[in-house]
């Protein structure tokens, strides 16, 4: 694979990478630079460098955000999203890419209107639900209701990666007497894993960055998640903007580890060539 | 794998069975609150305080991001706290109309609430005949400026609409506007100088009227105060420096520049006083308020506007009335309390309208807010008073108010039909009983 | 129907399974799918539907509850603001549809081109995607401020075309909201591009190239035909999310100035939460829905046409 990548230059690559970079990246160095400002000094300087560097605003908003209580409660949700969500997605996506199913055309039309109704309209009704079922205040509540949300997603990006894996190894599979689970643990599975992580990584920022809901369904305060701690730097009509600053920035540092973890995995799982034949 | 889902399984049983809560003898009393208030200070100044002088009830005061749609949805659940905190009067109409309001008359009479609070206030809770709600936090419309800038140029707090106009041309020659502010991230702000340029131009007098229903919004008085809003928004750009960055001044740059005189003056309320200290304790200049103005000189003196910021109310569903009863009066009863949680946000939140003595202040309060505290019970109390928006007009009404006005402004919409528009939404909201409250004058 | 008319056709076919040595029974294939069905079928589409049959009631958001049958949508038809933010959605959809797309297809096709400082890229390409709308937001509104941003800075070196209050101006408002949430959106698609482009067999373009094709032809050719599943994907995606689009617009311009920047999302929360309007914000609920379903609907009949998407 090296070898046909020196056959094209790859410069035209890196200046256009480096182009995109620094359109995406401008704007994160701004926040970085806000983070250790005043807020008074936001407004003056707004996208300056900053007069003096206040590290405290890490320290502030790490403590009036309560960050050590909803980074916990957050990683619990997100965690177990992901797991249940594969797992019920990895299956779902099995049968619509790789089995025959009588009318699993309704099935993606379903799923996909599923996902059109905003969610400001069917929260009521769901809450009302959750409450016979005891699941207001419980982070299981929560985390059924975000498997809810997310594994269609999940299960749409998995099966368009299931369909494009050859044929060849599932016939050779099926000619040994596999059955469906055989095939789809002993092929699809480690054939997918690239799907996996990406479809894992977007569940989890979506859980993460979630509030909508977790607010809705969490009244009460110790349980709430990572995103609902920016609520904290906000007034009536005021937001305390170098605390906000800091505080996304915090908020971001464990996605980042879990991207770059992920990531590494991706691409040990493409070296591995497996899919090269 | 295994070994990761059990961890996440075993943490999920331990979460569902762990917080069950154990049984208590004592009543508990719930309230949720907005969730810009400092908790910790609320539980040692009132939360703790309660509890202790009342044993059999334990208080719990629950900051909830989005508040209104929190309560809404846990109405429909039958799990809506005891105290019911509003944003604003209009709300308190929907809860009244769905039954969902514990009406408070009598116990207001037992516990002598009306000789506590201020007479507006009380009466902005009674519906039908029956209280329903009190302010939790009342606030006015002043102008604030730049002190020092005023100084440096010879100016005095304009107290007529030409020593305002005046100003306004000095400090435009000098390149600073007159007015800094603007709607970005709250859209809603635009109602702060629409009520200001009703109650001022057109009269409180009339405004009243028109509250009643014996005036209609579309009398000229009315047409020429929007009017005269237009010219100073659109055509002599008296609001930062060009209509279109009405859109792009939020609290941070209103306040930035205020204090760096960027602009001369602001038009704000008295939540105000939080992001003066702010944002001039970083610089050289001072800041001082002073009423607002009459814009016509058919107007001989100026009057404050009255507003409830927040309300509270007791749950027509709740098991413990009583209880929570016991919480309000609590808070009416003790006017040093209420000022020493209220300058925790410099006089912004947490001014519960009681009857204020010079000595409830706690020492040290700043001299400008002492002043204006001062000067609105004097003034409200000889009846000159005006109406925002936000507590006296239905909510339907308000919202067309402040967002039908950006037509107006951008001259997409005349005068005449935006005031028709607000007209008929004001006729359909009186035939459905959707008009909150109106103190008389 | 030998083959689903939705799901995009794939360069190799589905296992069939053959009726008479069937070692599976149906139940098996769909015991695959049911857990998903389920969980759906409870936290969405149950709520949904009482949620939505909210439209044809005048609910305030509290109390009784009183059918009205259809006076909500004759409202909804004769509603200027409803048909502006309709067409701002569609506006939207054309736009998401189009930037995000080709910058994400050119960001992955280069990454999946090199080796050395991939990684990095990819941090960096995902990173806005990462951060809280409500700082994305604000530090757009900052670096396109009139008085404070880059606008005014560049027109001193003679470059004013941003010099301007973007947000403020009912032209651009929408345009100026758009680019704030594509800017945070595209390195997504980056990923899910490139997680599809790297299963790409690389004897193909090895061909490709010992027959002359340049890095374009070889894009054209080999990348965009390979990854169509996943290309389809994101636009029927991006098509059902440009409907419910709500917190660039809500925290950036609130649908102003004077409804220049309204969309369905912004409308509907308007209804119910600043009118108590539930009944009428439910239709307006009913009308997104209603719009997926006729994309998803186009969908099907471009493939029946015979359409290769």
């Amino acid at each position: 694979m090296l070898k046909q990548q020196r056959a094209q230059s790859v410069l035209p690559n890196y200046i256009v990478l480096s182009m995109l970079a620094l359109f995406a990246l401008v704007p994160i160095i701004i926040l970085f630079m806000n983070s250790v400002k005043t807020t008074v000094e936001i407004g003056r300087n707004p996208i300056g460098f900053p007069q003096e560097i206040r590290l405290d605003n890490y320290l502030e908003a790490w403590d009036e955000g309560g960050y050590s209580n909803t980074i916990r409660n957050s990683f619990i949700m997100m965690s177990a999203t992901i797991v249940v969500s594969l797992t019920v997605a990895g299956f779902a996506a099995y049968a619509l890419a790789r089995l025959k199913l009588r009318g699993s055309s309704l099935i993606a039309f379903y799923f996909l209107v599923g996902t059109s109704v905003p969610p400001q309209l069917f929260m009521v009704p769901l809450f009302v639900m959750w409450r016979q079922f005891g699941l207001i205040n419980t982070h299981l509540g929560l985390i059924i209701i975000y498997v809810g949300l997310y594994s269609p997603f999940a299960t749409y990006l998995l099966r368009s990666y299931m369909v494009s894996l050859p044929e060849e190894f599932i016939e050779a599979a099926r000619i040994d007497g596999a059955n469906h689970w055989q095939v789809f643990r002993s092929i699809i599975l480690p054939l997918s894993w690239p799907g996996f992580l990406t479809a894992g990584l977007v569940i989890g920022l979506n859980v993460w960055n979630e509030f909508l809901f977790a607010v809705t369904f969490l009244p009460d305060p110790s349980l709430k998640p990572v995103a609902t701690s920016l609520f904290e730097f906000q007034g009536r009509f005021s937001r305390d903007w170098g605390l906000t600053s800091a505080g996304s920035v915090i908020m971001v540092i464990p996605i980042i580890v879990l991207f770059l973890l992920l990531q590494r995995r991706f691409i040990e799982g493409l070296t591995q060539g497996g899919l090269k034949g | 794998m295994n070994r990761k889902t059990l961890f996440v399984l075993l943490t999920l049983f331990t979460l569902l069975f762990g917080g069950t809560i154990s049984a208590q003898e004592v009543t508990t009393v719930t309230w949720w609150t907005e969730d810009y208030v400092d908790i910790d200070a609320l539980n040692a100044l009132l939360v703790e305080p309660f509890n202790a002088a009342n044993p059999s009830i334990k208080l719990e005061v629950i900051p909830q991001t989005s508040l209104d749609e929190a309560v809404r949805t846990a109405f429909a659940a039958g799990s809506a706290p005891d105290i019911l905190q509003t944003p604003g009067a209009s709300f308190i109409g929907e809860f009244v109309d769905a039954g969902l309001v514990y009406p408070l008359s009598s116990a207001a009479a037992e516990l002598g609430w009306q000789e506590k609070l201020l007479p507006w206030a009380y009466e902005s809770g009674i519906l039908n005949g029956e209280l329903y709600s009190i302010p939790l936090t009342f606030e006015s419309m002043i102008l604030m400026y730049n002190k020092t800038l005023f100084e440096e140029n010879g100016w005095t707090a304009p107290t007529t609409f030409e020593e305002l106009q005046a100003i306004a041309e000095a400090a435009q020659a000098q390149g600073i506007n007159p007015f800094g502010y603007g709607n970005s991230g709250f859209q809603p702000a635009n109602e702060h100088v629409v009520g200001v340029y009703l109650n001022n131009y057109a009269g409180a007098e009339n405004v009243y009227a028109a509250l009643t229903g014996e005036k209609s919004w579309t009398d000229p008085e009315f047409a020429e105060a929007i009017e005269l809003l237009r010219g100073h928004m659109a055509d002599v750009n008296w609001f930062n420096d060009s209509l279109e960055t009405w859109f792009a001044y939020g609290w941070n740059e209103q306040w930035t520049a205020l204090s760096t005189r960027e602009s001369a003056m602001m038009i704000i309320g008295t939540w105000g006083f939080r992001g003066a200290d702010e944002f001039f304790g970083e610089t050289t200049d001072e800041w001082d308020w002073a009423p607002i103005p009459p814009f016509s000189s058919n107007l001989p003196e100026y009057n404050y506007m009255l507003a409830t910021g927040s309300t509270l109310s007791v749950n027509g569903q709740s098991a413990n009335p009583e209880a929570a009863i016991a919480v309000l009066d609590f808070l009416y009863s003790d006017p040093a309390r209420v000022l020493q949680i209220a300058s925790g946000y410099n006089y912004g939140e947490f001014v519960v309208p009681l009857k204020f003595a010079a000595e409830d202040f706690p020492e040290g309060t700043d001299e400008r807010i002492a002043r204006f505290y001062a000067d609105f019970g004097a003034v409200t109390a000889e009846g000159r008073v005006g109406y925002t928006t936000w507590t006296f007009w239905p909510a339907d009404a308000d919202v067309q108010l402040w967002q039908e006005i950006e037509n107006v402004w951008y001259g997409e919409m005349t005068v005449e039909t935006y005031l028709a528009n607000h007209q008929a939404v004001w006729d359909e909201a009186r035939a459905d009983g959707a008009v909150p409250p109106i103190p008389t004058r | 129907m030998a083959e689903s008319v939705l799901i995009p056709k794939s360069n190799s076919q589905p296992v069939k399974v053959k009726q008479g040595q069937s070692f599976w029974p149906t139940l098996g294939r769909w015991s695959f799918i049911l857990p998903l069905l389920i969980i759906n079928l409870i936290i969405v589409i149950i709520p949904s539907v009482f949620g939505l049959l909210l439209a044809f009631t005048d609910w305030s958001g509290y109390g009784p509850i009183n059918f009205i049958g259809l006076d909500n949508f004759s409202k909804l038809f004769q509603d200027a603001i409803f048909f502006k933010s309709l067409s701002n959605n569609l506006i939207w959809t054309a736009l998401f549809l189009t930037v995000p797309i080709a910058v994400g297809l050119l960001g992955a096709y280069m990454l999946s081109g090199i080796k050395r400082g991939q990684i990095l890229f990819r941090v960096i390409f995902f990173l806005p995607y990462v951060f809280a709308s409500v700082v994305n937001t604000q530090i757009w509104r900052q670096i396109l401020h009139p008085r404070v941003g880059i606008g005014p800075i560049l027109a001193d070196y003679g470059i004013p075309f941003l010099d301007f209050p973007i947000f403020g101006t009912r032209e651009t408002a929408l345009f100026a909201v758009a680019f704030v949430d594509g800017w945070h959106f595209w390195g997504f698609l980056v990923i899910l591009y490139l997680a599809a482009m790297t299963a790409v067999d690389a004897e193909l373009y090895e061909v490709a190239r010992l027959d002359g094709a340049s890095r374009f032809q070889q894009f054209r050719f080999v990348t965009l035909p390979s990854i169509r599943p996943t290309l389809v994907f994101t636009i029927l995606m991006i098509t059902i999310w440009s409907s419910l689009v709500f917190d660039y617009v809500f925290i950036m311009t609130g649908g102003g100035p004077a409804n220049s920047s309204e969309v369905m999302g912004t409308y509907l929360y308007q209804n119910a939460f600043q009118r108590f309007d539930v009944g009428y914000a439910a239709s307006v609920g009913v009308m997104m829905s209603l719009w997926v379903m006729l994309a998803v609907a186009g969908f099907v009949y471009l493939r029946r046409r015979g359409w290769d998407i």
